[in-house]
């Protein structure tokens, strides 16, 4: 089935099998590898891309339903070489460990930012509950953001 | 999995009259999150997929004076995050928040919870107390069926081949009603209900007027509490009938023992449930 | 260059204290000591890999493409125990996009470095749930996948013994029944006609006179269930059999040449001919250590050669056909005088080790001979059983055998104040091992072993020192505390090594074998190389990629044992280095060396500082005016061992620990009455590390660790049915914990008394947080509702039906 997508402001047409998921047309079909695939059920939020402005697991999404969507991957989000306000302050606060759950806590930080430029920490924890983190426990990841929403407390 | 076909429309009718003519094994896909993870599974193998996610039909919320209609394909963050549904069914805002993480809750439907129809799914308690009507569409016919009576068992439901769910017409509460949604899971997100309950009642002159309560995740089916409700109908909410309440629940419920939880758990975690909501209540 | 003195930290184990010394002579204080101030050590430098990963270009063993890469998919038992009666592949064969359907048939080589009772696939036999039975060979995962299901097989399955206990009666089934006849290192192996995989015994001193001379017993048996590492990047590799006859391979993997050496001996080829690399890691936490996945992968590319075959496991396969954690059951009964002290200590340990015991057998043995934790025992009997089970196998997980056992001890420790009506402080303070300890293993501590005392006092200060709430509508409150020690776990041979290069401008590019799998350890080699050399951590460039054709050799990055040993290696490559400028420099200004001192920017002349040579001018040997050059180019390589690591003696004794980190850990909880749910609204960890390399950093490794123990302590355990099925082997029901389960508030706070091997006194500190924070909760929540658990997780069912009891 033939699908037209946009991808981080680029446009791209392909034919794929209709039981592809958007993560591994992601992956594959767009060679773009920041998207990760960790449980392939829509569990642990590696997969997180945002469809037309919405934060979703593209493991659990088939690329056919993606068809005249708006995506941007982790790969957008960086312009011109310069990381976003948001990758420096992760990198600032060691919220990045083995970097695996980064792609997709990124994303879902920003959505959040966007829709609530000051979160208290509980509306983090509740915007990121679907993003799971093995290494940092969290903690680092809750002031990165913080502190990109200019609340950091000192 | 291999030659899934995927089926897809804009326009209602010619879903439905595809649908009628489907021989294949099918399955209605919104959001996808309950029916992808079944595929990967392989819990399910259909031919084909008809997707309902672009039926603009299905994607309005509806209010009038004493009802909403929500299409069964709005999004469980759309729902959550429209202001009449807030203001007037705030039982379904509280439940569909407790539903997986805010990815899934992007993609879910009303139409895939209830269509789903497993006894853990979070909308239906509070579909019930809101008294819900599902609003089924086939090529030719509509009709309309009580929430209670749509679910028939675990992952069992009255939809016929052909059909789908339309929309959902729930009651609007009126401006002295209260209610609640509690769920007793082993961790935050994406926890599957160990049991939960939806509440919801009118006082008038301090006295109970009306009073809704259903159960979810502790039997086949939600369960509509008819017991405890008769407690107090027409009296004060007395912190007296707290303790009877609670020892009806094992009447009114029959608790399954699964890999998630044990009945005598269940009935247990209901009765703390049921006494918090009280509580707050009397 | 170092900047004005304003502030000094005591050092005797300056690294360059040469040149401090030579500096800094006016500032010797009275004691004769050094003082030093670090430029590079102790900040929170960022990491050198965290833009790559911030931006996603960081690429893991899944974003690895290769010419002509073929797919596999594996089929799994039904049974956890079962012979193999007969294999039809045909149907498979016939798939879309099918190459190839593999078996065990014909495989006649049994691998593992420790017990060699590994096969890459089942053989005549399945013993459990996860084993490699057939594989598909195909164009895409998807195809594989598909074809896996046609594969047909018939079993004739056989009685499964799911705990270590039931494997341990007389008239069980025996799981190998060649056990005896297997390969194994000297001092471990299999009782033949039993499932004892292994049988660990330390004695020290006299276990009865011990007894005799207590006045107060405590006694009891805890569980620490299987439980899985969940890495967020599931296990994957590839290996490519090449035309050349020689193999390469990629995997998601801490030990590449543990990898290179099994798959050369396997396949008959000289250790230069088999190349491993590893690409980013998403996280390892142990169940990526050892040779777990790469022999199966390796059997399957073995009938494709010429084409790579990937593999990456699903979330399933992850759980349940990778490593497992724990499984471990242990009794432990301490004796004591009146007045606390500690007399004796006897444990039997029994770990449920899954069907194969190689990745294991280390993991027993930690938790026997450190069961002692952070306490000296005079007189101490333990033991481990390494079991035999149809359940998964059993591996390295962070913590190695120390939280599982030392959750006993702790738990013990504060049943047994409550008997003597002591504070459980007093009680463990009137014990702690400090200067002059022996401990179970034999080894003698002195000071900069470290002070858990001092992380105690910490600890208690920030969880203890104000009232405890009480009790409320909502909530019971309590609070707990724990102790903690481990050493590594390591191998006598066991090396990091160092290869640095100066390149032309100054700048300087370092190798090595240690697998970064979000630790940090590039960080922590950047600023010790950057310390000792006088240079800014920009100009280091560390490794990002591990290739055993490039990268020095390194036994297995695990045990924490990186910043000691391969910090340690660090500093002895640079000290070559720096010595190797002066060796040309010497010769060029015509002095001896040791009138040279080095600053980071020249190698100049003591007397004369005017007289002097740019490291750029040294970096590949002087070239005078003419062209002539003289000197070494700048490259160096170095290695670093623990000292005098040893194997067991005939007591089960020896200097198996060497570097000891000591640590304490406490809680403040609130128990929901409705529901039994445990919420942690502060926890606290202290550790003696030694120095601090990177603050922020380490802050980062304490938080995750005891993220990853809260959620063994509360919601974590794979359970396995009494046929050996697992039925929750999916992060749903596994229970992962999420954001919301973090703690409200977590204190972390360091204590630095230097030790004697690692740079700058540093020791190892990845693990040792998950070690105190099972016993920690659990006795917070006999503060709370006056309840003792034995077992985890503790979740809120389970405590609700105590609470209701009482």
């Amino acid at each position: 089935m033939k699908i037209n997508v946009k991808v981080n402001g680029k446009k791209y047409e392909r034919d794929v099998r209709e039981n592809m998921t958007l993560l591994r047309f992601i992956r594959e079909e767009i060679g773009l590898t920041g998207t990760k695939e960790g449980c392939g059920v829509g569990e642990c939020g590696a997969c997180t891309v945002i469809l037309n402005g919405k934060t979703v697991n593209s493991c659990i999404v088939l690329a056919v339903e993606a068809d005249g969507a708006v995506i941007e991957t982790i790969e957008g989000e960086a312009k011109n070489g310069k990381m976003s306000k948001l990758q420096n302050s992760f990198h600032e606060h060691h919220a990045v460990q083995c970097g695996f759950c980064t792609p997709g806590m990124v994303l879902s930080a920003k959505t959040l930012l966007k829709e609530n430029p000051k979160p208290s920490e509980h509306e983090i924890k509740e915007a990121l509950e679907g993003n799971f983190c093995r290494c940092t426990g969290y903690q680092q990841i809750i002031e990165a953001i913080q502190d990109a929403s200019g609340q950091m407390k000192k | 999995m291999k030659n899934l076909q995927l089926i897809k429309s804009d326009n209602l009718s010619e879903l439905l009259e595809l649908l009628k003519k489907e021989e294949r094994k099918y399955n209605i896909i919104a959001g996808g999150t309950d029916v992808m993870v079944l595929l990967k599974e392989f819990l399910i193998d259909p031919q084909c997929l008809y997707d309902v996610s672009g039926l603009s039909e299905l994607k309005e919320i509806l209010v009038d004076n004493d009802s909403i209609e929500i299409g069964s394909a709005v999004t469980m963050s759309d729902i959550i995050s429209d202001s009449e549904v807030s203001r007037y069914a705030p039982v379904l805002v509280s439940a569909l928040k407790e539903v997986g993480s805010p990815l899934i809750r992007n993609r879910a439907t009303l139409g895939g919870n209830v269509g789903n129809s497993s006894p853990a799914g979070d909308s239906i308690p509070a579909l019930f107390v809101l008294n819900a009507r599902v609003n089924i569409v086939s090529e030719g016919n509509e009709r309309s069926v009580k929430i209670e009576d749509f679910i028939l068992g675990p992952r069992r439901n009255v939809l016929e081949k052909g059909e789908i769910i339309k929309s959902f017409v729930i009651d609007k509460m009126g401006t002295d009603e209260r209610s609640f949604f509690l769920k007793a899971g082993s961790r935050n997100a994406l926890a599957i209900s160990k049991a939960n309950l939806a509440f919801r009642f009118m006082l008038k002159d301090n006295l109970v007027k009306s009073m809704n309560l259903s159960f979810g995740s502790v039997g086949p089916v939600v369960i509509k509490s008819t017991m405890i409700p008769q407690l107090f109908i027409g009296k004060k909410p007395d912190p007296g009938l707290i303790d009877k309440s609670c020892s009806l629940v094992s009447e009114e419920i029959k608790p399954i023992d699964d890999f998630r939880s044990t009945a005598k758990y269940r009935v247990k975690v209901l009765e703390n449930l049921l006494r918090k909501c009280l509580d707050e209540f009397c | 260059m170092y900047s004005k003195w304003t502030e000094y930290k005591e050092d005797s184990r300056a690294e360059n204290a040469e040149d401090a010394e030579g500096k800094n002579t006016k500032l010797l204080n009275s004691t004769g000591r050094v003082f030093v101030e670090f430029k590079y050590v102790g900040k929170s430098i960022q990491r050198p890999d965290a833009v790559k990963k911030v931006t996603g270009k960081a690429y893991f063993l899944d974003d690895v493409k290769l010419p002509g890469m073929l797919y596999a998919a594996i089929l799994r038992p039904e049974y956890a125990h079962a012979k193999i009666i007969s294999i039809d592949t045909s149907e498979a064969e016939k798939c879309e996009g099918v190459v190839k359907v593999v078996t065990g048939k014909g495989c006649e080589f049994k691998y593992g470095d420790n017990i060699r009772d590994l096969t890459p696939f089942a053989v005549d036999k399945v013993r459990y749930i996860g084993e490699p039975v057939a594989a598909v060979i195909a164009e895409n995962t998807h195809l594989a996948r598909e074809a896996v299901k046609k594969i047909k097989v018939e079993y004739e399955p056989l009685p499964v013994l799911v705990d270590a206990l039931d494997s341990l009666k007389d008239d069980a089934i025996l799981i190998h029944e060649k056990s005896g006849e297997y390969w194994h290192l000297p001092g471990l192996g299999p009782k033949a006609g039993t499932n004892i995989a292994n049988h660990y015994e330390l004695k020290k001193g006299d276990i009865k006179k011990g007894f005799d001379d207590a006045e107060v017993f405590v006694e009891g048996e805890f569980v620490y269930p299987w439980g899985s590492s969940a890495a967020i990047e599931p296990h994957g590799s590839i290996v490519w059999f090449h035309e050349d006859k020689t193999i390469e391979c990629w995997s998601s993997s801490i030990c590449p040449f543990i990898i290179r050496e099994e798959l050369g001996r396997v396949y008959d080829l000289p250790l230069s001919d088999v190349r491993v690399h590893i690409p980013e890691l998403g996280g390892c936490f142990g169940y990526k250590s050892d040779i777990t996945v790469e022999q199966t992968i390796a059997w399957i590319a073995s009938f494709v050669p010429g084409h790579p075959v990937k593999w990456v496991a699903t979330r399933k396969e992850d759980l349940l056909s990778t490593l497992l954690g724990h499984g471990m059951r242990t009794r432990m009964k301490i004796g004591a005088k009146k007045d606390g002290t500690f007399t004796a200590m006897e444990t039997t340990i029994y770990q449920s080790t899954g069907a194969y015991s190689d990745t294991g057998v280390h993991v027993s043995i930690g938790a026997g001979h450190n069961c002692g934790g952070a306490y000296e025992f005079p007189n101490a009997h333990l033991q481990s059983y390494l079991v035999y089970t149809n359940t998964p196998p059993v591996g390295a997980y962070r913590g190695y055998g120390h939280q599982e056992s030392q959750f006993a001890t702790e738990r013990l420790i504060d049943i047994l104040a409550r008997k003597l009506n002591m504070s459980s402080f007093d009680l463990r303070e009137k014990n702690y091992m400090g200067d002059g300890s022996v401990t179970a293993l034999g080894e003698k501590l002195i000071t900069s072993h470290g002070d858990v005392k001092k992380c105690a006092d910490l600890v208690r200060e920030a969880i203890f020192s104000k009232e405890k709430p009480a009790e409320d509508d909502k909530y019971y409150y309590g609070r707990g505390f724990s102790g903690v020690m481990k050493t590594p776990k390591g191998a006598p041979f066991s090396s990091k090594s160092c290869y640095l290069k100066f390149n032309a401008d100054g700048s300087v590019a370092i190798n090595m074998g240690g697998a970064e799998v979000g630790q940090g350890l590039r960080t922590v080699v950047q600023q010790v190389a950057a310390e000792v050399l006088m240079i800014p951590t920009e100009k280091i460039k560390v490794y990002t990629e591990i290739d055993t054709q490039f990268s020095p050799w390194e036994w297995q990055t695990i045990g924490s044992m990186f910043t000691t040993q391969g910090g340690r290696a660090v500093v002895r490559a640079c000290k070559k280095a720096i010595k190797m400028m002066k060796k040309t420099a010497a010769q060029v200004l015509r002095v001896n060396i040791d009138n040279l001192k080095y600053d980071g920017e020249h190698v100049y002349l003591r007397n004369d500082p005017s007289l002097k040579l740019t490291v750029e001018s040294l970096a590949r040997g002087y070239m005078y005016d003419d062209g002539m050059t003289v000197g070494d180019v700048v490259h160096t390589t170095s290695d670093a061992r623990l000292p005098r690591y040893s194997v067991p003696d005939a007591n089960g004794q020896g200097t198996m620990g060497v570097s000891h980190t000591f640590g304490a850990q406490g809680c403040e909880i609130k128990i929901e009455k409705a529901t039994g749910k445990i919420i942690i609204d502060h926890f606290a960890s202290a550790f003696d590390v030694g120095r601090v390399i990177n603050a922020q950093q380490i802050r980062g490794q304490v938080a995750g660790g005891v993220m990853m123990a809260i959620g063994a302590s509360l919601c974590e355990e794979l359970v396995f049915d009494s046929e050996g099925r697992c039925h929750n082997a999916m992060f749903r029901k596994y229970r992962f914990p999420t954001i919301k389960d973090a703690p409200e508030k977590q204190t972390i706070e360091f204590v630095e008394t230097p030790g004697e091997i690692g740079p700058f006194g540093a020791r190892g500190i990845g693990e040792h947080p998950v070690i105190g924070v099972a016993p920690s909760i659990l006795n917070a929540v006999y503060d709370a509702v006056g309840i003792d658990f034995f077992r985890i997780p503790l979740t809120a069912e389970i405590l609700k039906a105590e609470m209701d009891k009482k």
